[in-house]
């Protein structure tokens, strides 16, 4: 699987390590700067008291695994969101088409996806992270669509009828102003990437999943997978305020992504 | 948002940036910007000391004490009067209820596997209860699926999921919907109530189940609880939303007839908000599948367990096998539960057999489903029973 | 005239945080709407107001949207919880009413038409028309047959079994006055009820209102934005303004002789032929008309004076109450024509 460990090497790994490798200090410093500039001095003080909760619990490193995954998830689910999105929202056909495989993707337990992919690529965090973004992808895609054709019509004719070109009317009118959606889309992107991410520990994802799995199959370790589901919700309550406070700034774009 | 977009539009039409004002980086840019500086620099100047890396088989002091905490629940369930008088009567009542489903529909109480009513009579039940609830295609679709579980060997297991389902969505409409009533009804309660949901929702499925299991055990009891306390929230937000969305003017034409609280409550707003809140058992319902197979991990019985099994053991085939039951399932709840809230649209059987703009149909078709109820009622005083002369209020009568 | 059905004093409805205290402060009380929003971030809706409504009448509250008239009309049974004042229904007390009573006099006294119909969509005609006896508990027989017969008098007949859905919003709006028929009131509020409607329908309803008044004589009270079917409908018309009253009256009253600049604005394109009566445009006798001359009553409508007059060689003379008050010509009523032709 030459797709597998071109990803894998290429980008889960060197971006994991950044996590995982960099003192919790200085981590812990940068992800309140981020909460600062999203969310004032309260979201900073939020986040910080959930990383120390997550520290307190012994589970630093675990966590930047499990966060390393999500978010390297997320970022393919919004890319995903946005392409898909956009044509649902620009051609009515496209979306009559996609809507049902949406609908019917979302009524499914997030148990099944991780089996077909088990099958292609093996038990390995890759397959977790496949399966989170494919469980994932549906909400944010369906979201981002509803954005865009959201948009009243009038100010996209507006826009065509002042001669712009099809990109120019996306990239200018349409996506800035189904921001609101697209930060939402990536809420919930986040959310649904993060369940999946831990019951991918099923499949070898590692990380925070993986403990409190193990704290199911052995009595000796059990307080450990309890410690490691209270991780989970810290982390999880993070990264729902910081995402939904970008949601709320007044900004041009949506800033989080790329520096967190 | 509407000043940028303005400002880019009038840009347009010259060439390029060069009429758009350059605007200094905000203070959030520079913010951000510097945090990803310090990253980088910590990265490269600090790589690998202070990680808090923790072994897999490594324990600490706090992750010690909580598996003492567990012992001591352990020691302590029979005689805790906490356990005593709330937690145990609370899994033994839910268990009664989950083995009263499995039983009938899965296997026996002794572990033969063979539901009480057999195996006919599962697939007959359930076939009939999709007929009562939906329509012929959905009752079908169900005998279909429920037979080709038998075919794949999965049927003990397919019906263990589907019993602990029932059970689970049985507990969640006795919590969420009088709850979602309150909330709908009261503001207060609603507020109360959104914080608390909004946070449920957020919850990753698999955090609920440690938890639970400490507190009552491994088992379907924890299973079904875990279930209940993921499909609830839907089902709440439906009801409540379905109760808050009748339009201000119905319900001030009834308080303007002198209904009280209860009869507001049954006779308008539980019969608007009906189709809402089926949809919110749709929702509730694919929620509790969900969390019914993941809680496989604290020992639920059924589709889930052969899935965890298939993938502990890397054996793809069995979890593929699982997996389509599983996925046929859910198919099959779905259907079944969005039929029923299409019927419980007021009038949608009606407006399937005679169209809205034709009120006054021929006689000979004058059969309705009153809707909701399955009953069917006559109607034959429409069709040409109105005087054929001119009538001062022929205005407004369409069609004439 | 006996005890009036509706009596109200002083009421006054503030909307917005610590509005109760404004009717007793005669400071604040005597502000205007914007003063008050500025001062104390609170609308009053309703200010002051005091008016009797006759039993069998039709009272008719006039004004533009925002002059607080739907207000009202919900003040009288407590839709909307008034501030202060007086409401007498039968010389009962309304707003010392116990829930009990309240919930009584909506049932039985009190019924009301809305602008936008307000039927329960998942019920037949028949069931929403009987809604009102089910509420109060009346069987399913009794309350039936006495639904049918409403629906016949407001000529549904046919359509027992059609949902709402299915009428168009005149049929709807009959449903909605059977609706309140059928719990037999002896009063009948109506809140703009026609004015979701296309102008011919609204004719229509107009003239069945017109019909069930003569026929039933319900006291009814009728808010409208509509000046033509105030004076269509209206016994007496009360004209309010931020909440205010500015001028109750007969319709001739209020376009003979408008209180203020605004009603002047508000009368100015009324056809005066069509609502006035003689007794605005009568002038004094004069020596030389014929004492022999035709004679008209002084309450009569100029238009349908115009024949008599023109066929008149000689002004035409005026009574009231069988004294004769003094004549018309054919120059009286051209000036009141060409008044109108100029102002349209």
């Amino acid at each position: 699987m030459s797709l597998r460990e071109g990803v894998t090497g290429a980008v889960l790994n060197p971006f994991q390590s950044l996590l995982t490798d960099t003192p919790f200090y200085v981590l812990v410093t940068v992800i309140a700067i981020v909460a600062y500039a999203l969310g004032g001095w309260k979201l900073a003080a939020l986040t910080t008291a959930c990383l120390g909760v997550i520290i307190y619990l012994g589970l630093w490193s675990d966590s930047m695994v499990t966060l390393a995954g999500t978010l390297v998830a997320t970022a393919v689910v919004m890319v995903l969101g946005v392409i898909f999105g956009v044509a649902m929202g620009r051609s009515s056909r496209v979306d009559q088409f996609l809507r049902p495989l949406l609908d019917a993707g979302q009524t499914m337990p997030s148990f099944v996806y991780l089996v077909p992919f088990l099958g292609l690529f093996g038990a390995t965090r890759f397959t977790a992270i496949v399966a989170g973004i494919i469980y994932a992808a549906p909400v944010a895609i369906k979201i981002t669509a509803d954005g865009i054709s959201g948009i009243s019509p009038t100010v996209v004719q507006s826009a065509v009828a002042s001669g712009s070109t099809p990109w120019q009317v996306i990239t200018k009118v349409q996506l800035p102003m189904a921001r609101q959606s697209l930060a939402l889309a990536a809420n919930q992107g986040l959310i649904y990437v993060l369940a999946m991410v831990v019951v991918g520990a099923l499949v070898g994802a590692g990380g925070l999943g993986y403990d409190v799995v193990a704290g199911f199959v052995q009595t000796s370790i059990f307080g450990k997978g309890l410690a490691a589901g209270l991780a989970i919700v810290f982390l999880g309550i993070m990264m729902d305020r910081m995402t939904q406070a970008a949601a709320a700034a007044p900004a041009r774009r949506i800033p989080s992504k790329s520096s967190t | 948002m509407s000043v940028v977009l303005q400002e880019r539009k009038t840009a347009r039409p010259a060439p390029a940036p060069v009429s758009e004002p350059r605007r200094r980086p905000s203070r959030r840019t520079i913010l951000l910007l510097s945090a990803a500086a310090i990253w980088i620099l910590g990265f490269l100047v600090l790589n690998g000391t202070a990680t808090l890396a923790l072994p897999a088989s490594e324990l600490t002091d706090l992750h010690r004490s909580l598996n003492q905490f567990n012992a001591w629940v352990a020691a302590n369930r029979a005689d805790n009067p906490l356990f005593l008088y709330v937690f145990t009567p609370l899994r033994s009542a839910v268990d009664a209820v989950a083995n009263l489903f499995t039983t009938t529909f899965a296997a026996t109480a002794t572990g033969l596997r063979l539901p009480e009513i057999g195996w006919l009579g599962t697939v007959g039940l359930l076939t009939w209860i999709a007929l009562a609830v939906g329509n012929v295609r959905v009752a079908l679709l169900t005998a279909a699926v429920f037979v080709f579980f038998g075919i794949q060997g999965l049927f003990v297991e397919a019906t263990y999921t589907f019993a602990l389902v029932l059970t689970a969505v049985l507990l969640t409409l006795l919590v969420g919907i009088p709850l979602g009533i309150l909330a709908g009804i009261y503001g207060r309660v609603a507020r109360v109530i959104t914080p608390v949901l909004d946070f449920m929702q957020t919850l990753p499925t698999f955090v609920y189940l440690a938890p639970l299991a400490l507190v009552f055990l491994i088992g379907p009891a924890s299973a079904v609880i875990a279930t209940v306390i993921y499909a609830a929230p839907p089902v709440i937000r439906l009801t409540a939303h379905g109760i808050r969305r009748i339009p201000d003017n119905t319900r001030e034409a009834s308080d303007s007839l002198g209904t009280t609280g209860l009869q507001r409550l049954l006779t308008l707003q539980l019969p608007m908000a009906r189709r809402t809140i089926v949809m919110g058992i749709n929702q509730g319902t694919m929620a509790a599948l969900s969390m019914v197979t993941i809680a496989a991990l604290i020992a639920a019985p059924g589709l889930g367990q052969t899935v965890v099994r298939a993938l502990q053991s890397l054996d793809v085939g069995t979890a593929v096998n699982a997996g389509l039951s599983i996925v046929l399932l859910a198919i099959v709840l779905d259907r079944v539960t969005t039929a029923a809230s299409r019927r419980a649209e007021p009038g949608s059987a009606r407006r399937r057999q005679a169209g809205p703009q034709d009120p006054r149909r021929p006689p000979g078709d004058c059969l309705r489903r009153s809707p909701g109820h399955g009953a069917v009622v006559q109607d034959c005083a429409v069709g040409g029973c109105l005087p054929g002369g001119p009538q001062p209020w022929s205005a407004d009568c369409p069609g004439s | 005239m006996n005890s009036p059905a509706i009596s109200v004093r002083n009421l006054w409805k503030v909307f917005g945080p610590g509005g109760e205290k404004i009717p007793g402060n005669r400071e604040l009380s005597a502000l205007s709407s914007a003063e008050l929003l500025e001062r104390t971030r609170c609308v009053a809706a309703v200010r002051n107001l005091s008016f009797d409504v006759a039993k069998g009448e039709v009272f008719v509250v006039m004004g533009l949207s925002g002059s607080g008239k739907s207000t009202l009309i919900r003040c009288l049974t407590r839709l909307i919880e008034p501030t202060s004042g007086q409401v007498l229904v039968d010389g009962n007390d309304v707003l010392q009413a116990g829930t009990a009573e309240l919930r009584e006099l909506r049932r039985r006294k009190v019924s009301m038409v809305f602008q936008h119909f307000g039927l329960l969509p998942h019920r037949t005609v028949l069931d929403n028309v009987s809604y009102g006896l089910q509420i109060r508990g009346a069987g399913k027989s009794e309350r039936h047959a006495k639904a049918r017969e409403i629906i016949e008098l407001v000529g549904l007949k046919g359509y027992e079994q059609h949902y709402p859905d299915q009428l168009s919003g005149g049929m709807q709006q009959r449903v909605g006055l059977g609706r309140a028929l059928a719990g037999d009131p002896d009063t009948i509020l109506f809140d703009e009820p026609f004015s979701a409607l296309d102008p011919l329908i609204r004719r229509d309803m107009q003239a069945e209102v017109i019909r069930l008044h003569k026929e039933m004589g319900k006291t009814m009270v009728f808010v409208t934005h509509d000046l033509s079917e105030a004076l269509k409908l209206g016994d007496r018309i009360l004209i309010m303004r931020n909440g205010e009253p500015v001028q109750c009256g007969t319709g001739d009253d209020l376009v003979g002789s408008p209180a203020d600049k605004y009603i002047e604005d508000f009368v100015s394109e009324v056809p005066r032929a069509d609502v006035l009566t003689l007794k605005w445009i009568t002038r004094p006798l004069a020596d030389t008309t014929p004492r022999d001359a035709a004679v008209l009553n002084s309450r009569l409508i100029i238009r349908d004076a115009i024949p008599a007059v023109m066929h008149s060689s000689c002004p035409v003379l005026v009574e009231e109450g069988g004294r004769i008050t003094g004549q018309i010509d054919r120059d009286s009523i051209l000036s009141v024509l060409q008044a109108a032709e100029s102002a349209a």
